[in-house]
């Protein structure tokens, strides 16, 4: 039985804490847990089979720290479904060693979650903290930036693996609907489990930085990505895209891909790439006479066979696996496909922001002879429904669905686009020309990273009276170690230099904390 | 496969890892400039420790040193500076300066125009060149520095106000009266500059034998 310090006043919120090599640094992360502003705490430490850890957490400094033994040694998976097991708070959040929580971590957390009922997940920023090792083998930190930092974007978690373990706090109660973290995937398993959280809710982002992570300059032992397999997390990865989690997703899409294809042969290759492209959750459905089904021999969960009789038409082919199709959406691919990454995606998304009813959008760039669109399942069924002899795109036409070309800012990737148009501009150094694109971005005045890399190409180019307003501005709401010190250089030049004092010892405190 | 660093991450990094060294630098420069000599010196050798591979801690170690008076520990700071980076023009203008205080202006003038080799914008080597020529009697070779620093900084009259000084003690009158005017025009009530400008004037009526 754990003991747990309670305030009945405010909710009881687990913390699971996972340990990490380095005896030192566990420290760090276990105080950093003790050390929390919010006493509702029950901390779970998962044991991996460490000798140090019972001592560990049974020091007299630690007395809220309770021993969760491992079931397999130290896969993450297991670990933390065996604390996951033990806690009994209303919230969970997560601890991955060697990271670090800052004192008022679990507090903001607790009041986002508190403050947006609709939400059941909340996560703050995290700084990635560059360090070298001293010769003693102690970290020296060089200098900290936040990782990610933007608000929640579902696409982009469905995507990549973009926000940390650690700076997630959910309702517990959530669990039993996404499942626990999966045991059989090699690499991912974090993501895997916020990803599928967010077929049920929407996150809130907390604009603060509350913990950080360390990053070893030199290729350290330490590091996170030390000893990874690259090959285990392109497969976890793809595992992880091809999950469906139970049914209804109240927040996540699902589309029906209808894939006809022109020819047998390419098709395998076709529907491979389709699955390394891929990252909202789908199935694609083969209309097929049995004998090309037998010849693809897809025998795999996203794959669904839907047999046909041998010369069946194209439309007619559609509307056998539109009758079978369960997604919301239905993207038809008709002859081959040239997916890329945000294919269907980017249509989705353009369909998924208007409220018209009757659009659809096409995948652009496909090649010649074919032809893929992304509908609204339930328009498009009834418009083959209304018109079946037709075709397919004259059917639509005659329902009055209108098939248009997504815009580009609807692409999922479009703010990684900019991006990385703007870093070739600051790496060229044309850094009035980074800050345009930055300051021309669709939603730069709402973005904190766009603005902080705005004001370190205004910085650079010279521009500094803008420069200044705009470092005082993010300053004065969500001071970071860059912003505040490129604020200390700005009124240093200009014969501030008290000023400048004030804003560059708060970034040393910054740099000093955790 | 998108799984990897993100435009923003590596946007992040490219500075982050220079940050602390950077912060107790500003700092250490703005402490340097306040007088709180303590302070300073610590986030000096807080730098240094981060990345010993930069000289700017030592120069600014040196600096410390010759306003504190201790000039023998500014040119252990300055030459450890040019051992970390050789071309460092502000080393060199540290000991040009540690020179001048011990009254070697040889040593000085050397120091001052190797900084501005470097660095024609330098304006401390460059007033330092002037005085360290004015206790040699020498101004050919600053005349140089000074008009290079003006092409690029045209509006700097307290340099334009040498550079005349300098042409007239050359005899070269023209050009003194030329760069007097081009003050005047910028600052019309600095007195020093119109006194030269009559001095000019009256020197070249009598060398052109004309009696005033």
């Amino acid at each position: 039985m754990i003991d747990v310090v309670t305030d009945k006043a405010r909710p009881l919120v687990s913390l699971i804490v996972t340990p990490c090599d380095r005896r030192d640094l566990m420290l760090r992360s276990l105080r950093s847990a003790t050390a929390q502003d919010y006493a509702n705490l029950q901390i779970i430490l998962a044991n991996d089979g460490s000798e140090d850890l019972p001592k560990l957490a049974a020091s007299p400094r630690n007395p809220r720290i309770a021993l969760v033994p491992s079931p397999s040694g130290r896969r993450l998976g297991p670990m933390l479904n065996a604390a996951v097991s033990q806690a009994r708070g209303e919230y969970v959040a997560y601890l991955t060693g060697p990271d670090v929580h800052y004192a008022f971590h679990v507090s903001s957390l607790v009041a986002a979650l508190s403050a947006a009922p609709e939400c059941q997940v909340a996560y703050g920023d995290f700084y990635k903290t560059y360090c070298k090792l001293r010769s003693d083998a102690k970290p020296v930190v060089m200098g900290k930036a936040v990782a990610g930092g933007d608000d929640f974007d579902r696409m982009l978690l469905s995507l990549r693996d973009c926000i940390r373990l650690s700076a997630v706090m959910h309702r517990r109660g959530l669990l039993h609907r996404a499942g626990l973290f999966d045991e059989s995937l090699e690499a991912l398993a974090e993501w895997d489990l916020l990803r599928r959280l967010a077929f049920y809710t929407d996150f809130v982002h907390v604009p603060q930085v509350t913990g950080e992570f360390f990053c070893p300059v030199d290729g350290d032992a330490w590091s996170s990505a030390a000893g990874r397999d690259d090959e285990a997390f392109a497969q976890s990865a793809l595992a992880i895209r091809a999950k469906r989690p139970p049914k209804p997703w109240p927040k996540m899409p699902d589309v029906s891909i209808i894939f006809v294809p022109h020819r047998l042969d390419a098709a395998a290759a076709t529907i491979d790439e389709v699955r390394r492209h891929t990252f909202v959750p789908y199935r694609i459905y083969l209309p097929l006479a049995g004998h090309e089904l037998g010849l693809l021999d897809m025998c795999a969960l996203d794959v669904v066979g839907v047999p046909v009789a041998p010369g069946t038409p194209q439309d007619a082919r559609v509307d056998k696996a539109l009758a079978r199709c369960e997604g919301d959406y239905a993207a038809v691919v008709l002859g081959g496909l040239r997916p890329e990454t945000g294919w269907v995606e980017f249509p989705l998304q353009a369909l998924m922001k208007t409220g018209l009813p009757d659009r659809a959008f096409v995948v652009p760039n496909q090649p010649e002879g074919a032809w893929a669109a992304v509908f609204r399942r339930d328009r498009l069924l009834n418009a083959r429904r209304a018109n079946p002899a037709l075709s397919v795109r004259g059917s639509v036409q005659e329902a009055g669905i209108v098939v248009g070309e997504p815009a580009d800012q609807d692409h999922p990737l479009a703010q990684h686009r900019l991006l990385a148009e703007a870093r070739r501009l600051q790496q060229e150094g044309s850094w009035h020309k980074a800050a345009a694109v930055y300051q021309g971005a669709k939603d730069w005045r709402k973005s904190l990273p766009i603005q902080r890399q705005a004001l370190r190409s205004l910085h650079h180019a010279g521009r500094l009276e803008e420069a200044m307003e705009m470092s005082r501005g993010l300053n004065r709401r969500h001071p970071t170690v860059q912003t505040l010190l490129v604020e200390g250089k700005l009124l240093r030049r200009a014969n501030r230099t008290n000023e400048a004092v004030v804003a560059l010892r708060e970034a040393q405190a910054v740099l000093m904390r955790g | 496969m998108e799984t990897g660093d993100w435009p923003f991450d590596e946007l992040e990094a490219e500075e982050a890892v220079d940050q602390h060294y950077e912060v107790l630098k500003e700092l250490a420069d703005c402490c340097t400039a306040l007088g709180d000599v303590r302070l300073a010196r610590e986030c000096y050798r807080g730098a240094m420790a981060l990345a010993p591979g930069e000289a700017a801690p030592h120069v600014g170690l040196g600096t410390i040193a010759i306003q504190t008076g201790r000039l023998d520990e500014a040119e252990l700071a300055f030459r450890a500076a040019l051992k970390t980076a050789p071309d460092c023009a502000e080393a060199y203008g540290g000991l040009a300066m540690v020179a001048q205080h011990r009254r070697d202006y040889t040593g000085a003038f050397e120091m001052y125009l190797r900084c501005l080799e470097l660095d024609s914008d330098n304006l401390v080597a460059m007033l330092g060149l002037f005085q360290t020529s004015c206790q040699m009697g020498s101004f050919a070779r600053i005349i140089h520095y000074l008009e290079l620093y003006l092409d690029r900084h045209p509006g700097d009259t307290s340099v334009l106000f040498c550079l005349a000084t300098l042409y007239a003690r050359e005899g070269r009158l023209a050009e003194a009266r030329q760069s007097l005017l081009a003050l005047l025009a910028l600052e019309p009530d600095k007195n020093e500059a119109a006194n030269l400008l009559e001095e000019v004037r009256l020197a070249s009526a009598e060398t052109m034998g004309v009696s005033s």
